[in-house]
């Protein structure tokens, strides 16, 4: 059942488009890198701010005001360039175990970062329990890219 | 096409082979590099979209670009080390790859772009606190083209079918 | 059974060509064991009585490492059979190596997930030896 959905993926009308020309993929695969800065980059600011670091003139809360909708932008770029490239190739892409331990480890970052994060930033959150949960979101985004980068050499 | 010989030189080194042979030390020095753009590279461009007033707009033009000074700097040089340890690792595949010269343009421009416009934007942010001037907003706006330039040339080096032998 | 997927995604797809399968029969004459991809060259004898050598490009150290074989495993001279597809440009002597198959019957997958390669267990090649 699985691989039938996986092989339609791959014969998807955007599969097909992506394999029609050589640099469609880079450019995919670029977008995908520039995301990195705009998603984990803005909650890096927000978790520096949360460990005491960066931006300290700000509370955390209008930090993560200010940056949301960009984490947000960010996130959605690396989900739709991700499905794109993860369409061109899903049947591979799904038996690679760096490629399913990196999907486990982003499931977790994003529930995280849309439950436990968002009160961590709240005024009055406890400054032991904010500096845990910056630390385990820095942890959480840095491993999913590591798991991404390993891919290739698993 | 015969290559400068130091670069067989670096190739034969210790540490060129380490990298080059080894299982783990490259992918994780890409790791690494890429988990700069990701961690610090966001810094770099959210001072640019603080520059064109397109983010963080509440917050002092001062405040974005000093705040995140030390964390941009070290981010850099992470990001500058772990990409000489690639070079290092394969340097008469990459003196064959188109991308990586033009990758290297890019960077030597970046370095221009930080001297050109330090005397107008860099060297005083709070000038700019109380008006963006117009030159401010060319520095970020080529700033981000470059980084973007420099990232996209670093993933093309992978798809230049490039061969010595 | 469906066949090989149009192959221009990342680097596999770029370089070599999932359409134009080939299958070697020589002597080991190096390898390269190298990231981001080991190199593994093979003498073949062609039926003219001429030799030529061909480059077959393999999954990178760390990936062959976890299969169980490292550098060692290729040595100079050993006699194999290698079957891969061909790099793009027909005229090349070059191609991405899916199964090299040694005389005690010893066969690896030398490619790797994840880089746009066909699938080796779900696109067996009915390559021919090369002309």
């Amino acid at each position: 059942m699985v691989n039938n959905v996986l092989r339609w993926l791959v014969n998807s009308p955007w599969s097909h488009w992506i394999n029609s020309y050589e640099w469609i993929f880079p450019a995919i695969q670029s977008v995908h890198f520039i995301g990195f800065a705009v998603s984990i980059g803005s909650i890096a600011i927000v978790d520096l701010r949360l460990l005491g670091f960066g931006m300290r003139r700000q509370a955390p809360a209008e930090l993560a005001a200010d940056l949301d909708r960009w984490t947000l932008l960010g996130i959605a770029m690396m989900l739709v360039t991700g499905f794109l490239m993860f369409s061109t190739d899903a049947v591979t892409y799904h038996n690679n175990p760096s490629f399913q331990f990196k999907m486990t480890c982003l499931m977790v970052a994003l529930v995280f970062q849309f439950t436990i994060h968002r009160r961590a930033v709240r005024p009055g959150a406890g400054p032991v329990g904010a500096k845990l949960t910056a630390g385990a979101s820095l942890l959480l985004w840095s491993t999913v890219l590591a798991a991404g980068r390993m891919i290739a050499f698993v | 096409m015969t290559e400068p010989p130091i670069l067989e030189w670096i190739q034969n080194t210790w540490l060129s082979q380490a990298i080059r042979e080894g299982g783990l030390p490259y992918p994780v020095i890409g790791g690494l590099h890429l988990l700069s753009i990701a961690l610090f590279g966001g810094m770099l461009l959210f001072t640019d979209l603080r520059l064109l007033g397109w983010a963080m707009r509440d917050r002092k033009v001062s405040e974005v670009m000093l705040q995140l000074q030390p964390w941009k700097w070290l981010g850099f040089v992470v990001v500058t080390v772990t990409g000489i340890l690639l070079v290092w690792s394969e340097p008469i595949r990459l003196y064959h790859s188109p991308s990586f010269w033009v990758k290297m343009v890019f960077f030597t421009l970046v370095g221009l772009h930080a001297l050109a416009f330090r005397p107008a934007v860099y060297r005083d942010p709070a000038r700019l606190d109380s008006q963006i001037t117009g030159q401010a907003k060319l520095a970020a706006a080529l700033s981000m083209i470059l980084w973007a330039g420099l990232i996209v040339c670093g993933r093309l080096i992978a798809f230049d079918a490039s061969f010595d032998q | 059974m469906a066949s090989p997927p149009a192959a221009a995604h990342h680097a596999f797809g770029s370089e070599f060509d999932s359409n134009a399968p080939v299958l070697i029969k020589g002597k080991i004459a190096k390898i390269e064991w190298v990231n981001p991809h080991t190199w593994i060259h093979v003498e073949t004898t062609k039926p003219d009585g001429t030799t030529e050598i061909w480059m077959f490009e393999g999954g990178s150290p760390n990936t062959l490492l976890r299969r169980g074989v490292n550098k060692m495993t290729f040595p100079a001279g050993t006699d194999v059979i290698i079957d891969g597809y061909q790099a793009r440009d027909h005229s090349e002597k070059r191609a991405n190596a899916r199964n090299i198959t040694f005389t005690d019957g010893r066969k690896i997958f030398l490619g790797s997930t994840g880089t746009g390669a066909p699938d080796p267990e779900k696109f067996p090649a009915t390559a021919e030896p090369p002309k």
